[in-house]
């Protein structure tokens, strides 16, 4: 029987430079990870770490998929970012072997967005991967530069769905694009659902003004009771909604034959 | 030919296509340093960046296309009234730069291509045209590429026109932003070949249709063709909202039809702005916020591209309708990837039911293509 001893070396002579701070902390279980005697696991231990290439002879990708099975897209933004500084050549390299573990196609557009979210505060990478966030959901970043940071930095403090951010984020940055000063966008309370809407009002102001034109006239018609008629907006198109609670086929007729008249004076209207 | 040598950094020609007419030419025009003979195709395939979308006008690869050339047209769609139209793509990418344009939803391929093999979409035609020959048909080269403005290079134009002296009955159209008809004014046809502008007010071509011909350039280009025998459209599509479209759009409905008579356009179509969702980040960060399609205000329509709200569009199709009847009701106008609510609501009618439009939505034609 042949007994290979593990290849140990002391985290302090380990390269440490591909530290991206990934999110989820590795099992104590684990001994910290190396590879070449760069560090790729277990940035906040003191000790030993295994050496995964002296051990066991396996690839840079292997050994970091090993490590981390799953990242974020914030986190592979700071780790490619971590790697192109420390060793370009290799970045290069291992980049689409690396990305396609994670089932990403490594292109420029993908290497522009990485780019982009590596330079954000770190709040909103959080963010990004508390709601995993993809590559089209993050392309409005790339109008973006630091002076819009602030921006989000507030997103991360409002309890937005993952749809909700990726429209909060599109919006605000196109307002931004058109000029809206930074502080009329900052979100002044914690409502998404009122924040949202505050944002599409002001990128569509001329359809907002019109909307809320007729909701106030159709507000103002004679609706008979229990009915009730709102002016809605349902995609490219805005109409009324109409509601008829009716008790009996006579009290059905009664609230149709008055329906009329609302017609007649929407017709008036238009 | 100089600004055609300038349009491009380089060519890459397939070795497959050596030997085609197409390549002979590129070889005539082009210094021999700006040409590469390659294996297979160059660049990387997948999403484009922007930066790489608007490189690849200026890259030109040239090869053979083994697919079908000739498919009827994306507006053929339930929801969606589409007119009797037919497409032949042989190139895929413009060396033109609108704003608005589609081809920023899926192109991603890093060059712009042209299929040497144009004899292959001819026979696709031919055996089609032994089964619905004596039918009516609209066949237009203008879906993934503009069917002129490299004509000057291609000649296809002169191929496709003498072709189409086969088949009488077909209607073959070229649609272009471009002047480019120089180079087959003078062939003979059977007077079945529209030639087709897309046009916006002067105040748009500049604002969103970068490196197009400017819309004087494009009607006299328009009245040369009606000077050698060639009918002519024009498609007024995408309408683009703006706040002083009423103006500019009046504008151009006095151009045409101070330079036009009904007589001499068969028919006219008009449209308004719309592109897929997934375009809008690639328009965004080429054009920025300041273009009047990026900035537009616009929502999500039953068939998934993002549209004008259906009242601003109607006010715009209605507003530029008015304009036309008013100048001589004889002026016959059709509304493109529009739906049929938008038609009754704006025309008053439905296309398949408007006798003037009748040829263009025939309904039979489609089942009869849709058999072979």
């Amino acid at each position: 029987m042949v007994v290979r001893l593990m290849s140990f070396l002391p985290i302090s002579q380990c390269d440490m430079s591909l530290n991206f701070k990934p999110r989820q902390k590795l099992s104590a279980a684990f001994p910290a990870m190396a590879w070449k005697g760069t560090l790729l696991a277990g940035f906040e231990r003191e000790g030993m770490a295994l050496d995964l290439w002296k051990n066991n002879g396996c690839s840079w990708i292997d050994a970091m998929t090993a490590c981390y099975p799953e990242l974020g897209l914030s986190e592979l933004a700071r780790l490619i970012g971590a790697l192109d500084s420390s060793q370009p050549e290799f970045a290069r390299e291992v980049r689409v072997g690396l990305f396609s573990e994670y089932d990403l196609r490594w292109s420029e557009r993908l290497d522009e967005t990485l780019q982009a979210l590596a330079g954000t505060p770190f709040e909103f990478q959080e963010l990004v991967d508390d709601k995993k966030l993809g590559v089209r959901d993050l392309s409005s970043l790339l109008l973006v530069k630091s002076d819009f940071y602030p921006f989000l930095t507030a997103l991360t403090q409002i309890h937005f769905s993952k749809t909700q951010v990726v429209q909060a984020l599109e919006r605000g940055v196109e307002l931004f694009a058109m000029g809206h000063p930074l502080n009329d966008l900052m979100p002044s309370g914690i409502n998404a659902d009122a924040y949202l809407l505050q944002l599409e009002k002001w990128r569509k102001p001329r359809s907002n003004k019109q909307d809320e034109e007729w909701r106030q006239t159709v507000n103002e018609w004679p609706w008979p009771s229990q009915v009730n008629g709102v002016w809605q907006r349902f995609g490219d198109q805005a109409g009324l909604e109409i509601k008829i609670r009716t008790t009996s086929p006579e009290d059905f007729e009664k609230k149709l034959e008055r329906l009329i008249s609302i017609r007649d004076t929407w017709s008036c209207n238009t | 030919m100089q600004h055609l040598i300038s349009k491009f950094e380089k060519i890459y020609i397939h070795r497959d296509s050596l030997g085609s007419e197409l390549v002979s030419r590129v070889r005539d025009i082009f210094p021999l340093e700006k040409i590469e003979i390659v294996d297979e195709k160059p660049g990387s395939e997948g999403e484009l960046s922007s930066r790489e979308f608007s490189r690849s006008k200026k890259l030109l690869y040239i090869c053979r296309f083994e697919g079908m050339f000739f498919k009827r047209c994306p507006g053929s769609r339930p929801g969606l009234a589409c007119c009797n139209y037919f497409v032949l793509n042989w190139g895929l990418q413009c060396d033109m730069n609108c704003s608005y344009c589609y081809l920023q939803s899926f192109i991603n391929t890093s060059m712009l291509t042209i299929y040497s093999n144009l004899e292959d979409a001819l026979e696709e035609l031919r055996t089609l045209s032994q089964e619905v020959g004596n039918q009516s048909l609209r066949v237009g080269t203008g879906e993934t590429v503009d069917s002129l403005s490299l004509d000057e290079l291609t000649l296809y134009s002169l191929r496709l026109i003498e072709f189409f002296k086969s088949v009488p009955n077909w209607t073959l159209e070229f649609k272009t932003k471009s002047n480019q008809v120089d180079q087959f004014l003078k062939a003979s046809h059977a007077h079945n070949v529209v030639v087709s502008w897309s046009v916006n007010p002067q105040h748009i071509v500049e604002h969103e249709e970068h490196g197009t011909a400017s819309l004087n350039e494009r009607l006299e280009a328009a009245r040369k063709c009606v000077e050698h025998g060639y009918k002519i459209a024009f498609h007024i599509d995408p309408m683009i909202w703006h706040s002083e479209w009423k103006v500019n759009y009046q504008l151009l409905v006095d151009e045409i039809t101070t330079r036009f008579s009904p007589d001499e356009i068969p028919y006219m179509s008009v449209g308004a702005l719309r592109f897929q969702p997934e375009q809008k980040a690639m328009m965004r960060e080429r054009f920025g916020l300041k273009s009047y399609v990026t900035s537009a205000e616009t929502f999500p329509s039953t068939d998934g591209k993002m549209r004008y709200d259906s009242a601003t569009r109607q006010e715009m199709f209605q507003f530029v309708l008015n304009q036309f009847k008013a100048k001589d009701p004889r002026w016959r106008i059709f509304m493109c990837m529009e739906t049929p609510e938008t038609w009754l609501k704006t025309a008053g009618s439905s296309p398949f039911k408007d006798h003037s439009l009748h040829d263009l939505f025939d309904t039979r034609v489609l089942t009869a293509v849709n058999r072979v």
